[in-house]
């Protein structure tokens, strides 16, 4: 074979094996996108992760030690509530799955952790997520309930988080949460959707409607009393009138 | 002065009339929710009838939602060529689920819901789905919720999850 004949078949068989792998390349997600007006736009296929694990790390304030079982809740915005999103483990991790690497004018993931016996019950914390920044660690602390005081009701003080990773449980000192404070919250209802606890009896809530309506059937009667007492005065008042005319 | 009087009769009466009803409603309210929590089928509601700690009550009832997690999915990012395009959702009941659900996906930005799905029972899914509105071209952080419900429909609770819904063009 000539050396301009072997030029040609190389060619030949280029161009054939290009045609053969741009249509097949192009058949993979993301690798073309037809675009309306008939062109093709080629796109590279570099997978966006437009989603990644924001970890809780739920602790007891004093030992730092961590809690399993916690129930971690987000609020939703467009629910006007908290909706539980998951419990800790055993390392009192919980990883929550938020969006990032996108230009968004506020992520802000607000969120509680509670669990029975433990206090703040529950707490309430918010942080603002950056878009090209590492994912923080929140670390939640909780404190065990104290026997025989009423904690419950207790003002808690903000909680200050130290900043960082946790890795192994142990919170570290550099990294970043925006804000994180914890209130007394007393409407983490277990009832129906929308409504509150259960009553325990079939009057529980309802005392309060008894008694106002008591209240004013009573003073329905007292009027009733005040208008007889009148009548009965003045039909006297009239008899005594009538026996003064006839004497 | 009797006018007066008979007008503030009028008015006890009627408050008096109201408060009492409302009284009533309630407490019937309460009976008819006690009545469902003490014939539930779920444990933890027969538990919270009968008056067991309620903080302890909401635990249990927390851990088996989370099982039971572990059972359903959905993309984290589910793609859409065009808005009115399906888009591969592939939302998955697996068999060992205990539960029916049922998925809404709401937009953060504006609460609006972009889809819902019918009841999906233990052991099927959804491959695509179309979106509700029109999107632009963009991405929309989003939550999906999950509601479960029993064999008989009673609700059991719900879980939430973010997702990110992607439109191409």
């Amino acid at each position: 074979m000539s050396r301009r004949k072997s030029i040609k078949l190389g060619l030949i068989c280029s161009l054939l094996s290009l045609l053969v792998g741009f249509s097949a390349w192009a058949d993979t997600k993301g690798g073309a996108t037809p675009r309306r007006n008939g062109q093709t736009e080629v796109q590279i296929g570099v997978v966006v992760n437009y989603m990644e694990k924001l970890r809780l790390v739920v602790v007891e304030q004093e030992t730092q030690k961590p809690i399993p079982g916690a129930s971690v809740e987000i609020y939703i915005p467009a629910l006007a509530r908290y909706v539980l999103s998951g419990l800790t483990d055993e390392n009192g991790v919980c990883e929550l799955d938020v969006a990032c690497n996108m230009d968004l004018s506020s992520n802000r993931i607000r969120y509680r952790v509670y669990k029975a016996g433990w206090h703040p019950y529950p707490s309430i914390g918010e942080t603002r997520l950056k878009t090209t920044e590492i994912l923080p660690v929140i670390t939640v602390y909780l404190h065990k309930q104290k026997t025989g005081g009423n904690d419950s009701n207790a003002f808690i003080t903000p909680v200050i988080i130290p900043r960082g990773s946790t890795a192994a449980g142990k919170p570290s000192f550099d990294g970043m949460i925006e804000s994180l404070y914890s209130i007394p919250d007393f409407a983490v209802w277990l009832g129906n959707r929308n409504s509150g606890a259960i009553p325990k009896t079939g009057m529980e809530g309802t005392v309060h409607y008894w008694l106002l309506g008591f209240v004013f059937f009573l003073m329905a009667g007292g009027i009733v009393w005040i208008l007889l007492k009148k009548d009965k005065e003045s039909n006297e008042g009239e008899r005594d009138l009538n026996s003064d005319r006839r004497e | 002065m009797g006018r007066g009087l008979v007008v503030l009769f009028a008015i006890c009466l009627l408050g008096g009339t109201f408060f009492t009803g409302a009284g009533i409603r309630k407490t019937a309210s309460n009976r008819m929710l006690r009545r469902e929590y003490i014939q539930s089928e779920l444990g933890w509601k027969q538990e919270l009838a009968e008056g067991v700690d309620e903080e302890a009550v909401r635990d249990r009832r927390n851990q088996l939602l989370t099982e039971n997690m572990e059972f359903i999915s959905l993309e984290r990012q589910i793609y859409f060529d065009t808005a009115p395009a399906k888009g591969t959702a592939r939302i998955s009941n697996d068999s060992q689920s205990k539960f029916y659900c049922q998925v809404t996906v709401v937009r953060d930005g504006t609460g609006e819901v972009l889809y819902e799905s019918g009841l999906i029972g233990p052991g099927h899914y959804i491959e695509k789905i179309h979106l509700k509105g029109s999107l632009k071209k963009g991405y929309y952080p989003c939550t999906a919720v999950w509601r479960f419900y029993s064999e008989h429909d009673e609700y059991v609770g719900e879980t939430a999850g973010k997702i990110v819904v992607i439109v191409i063009n």
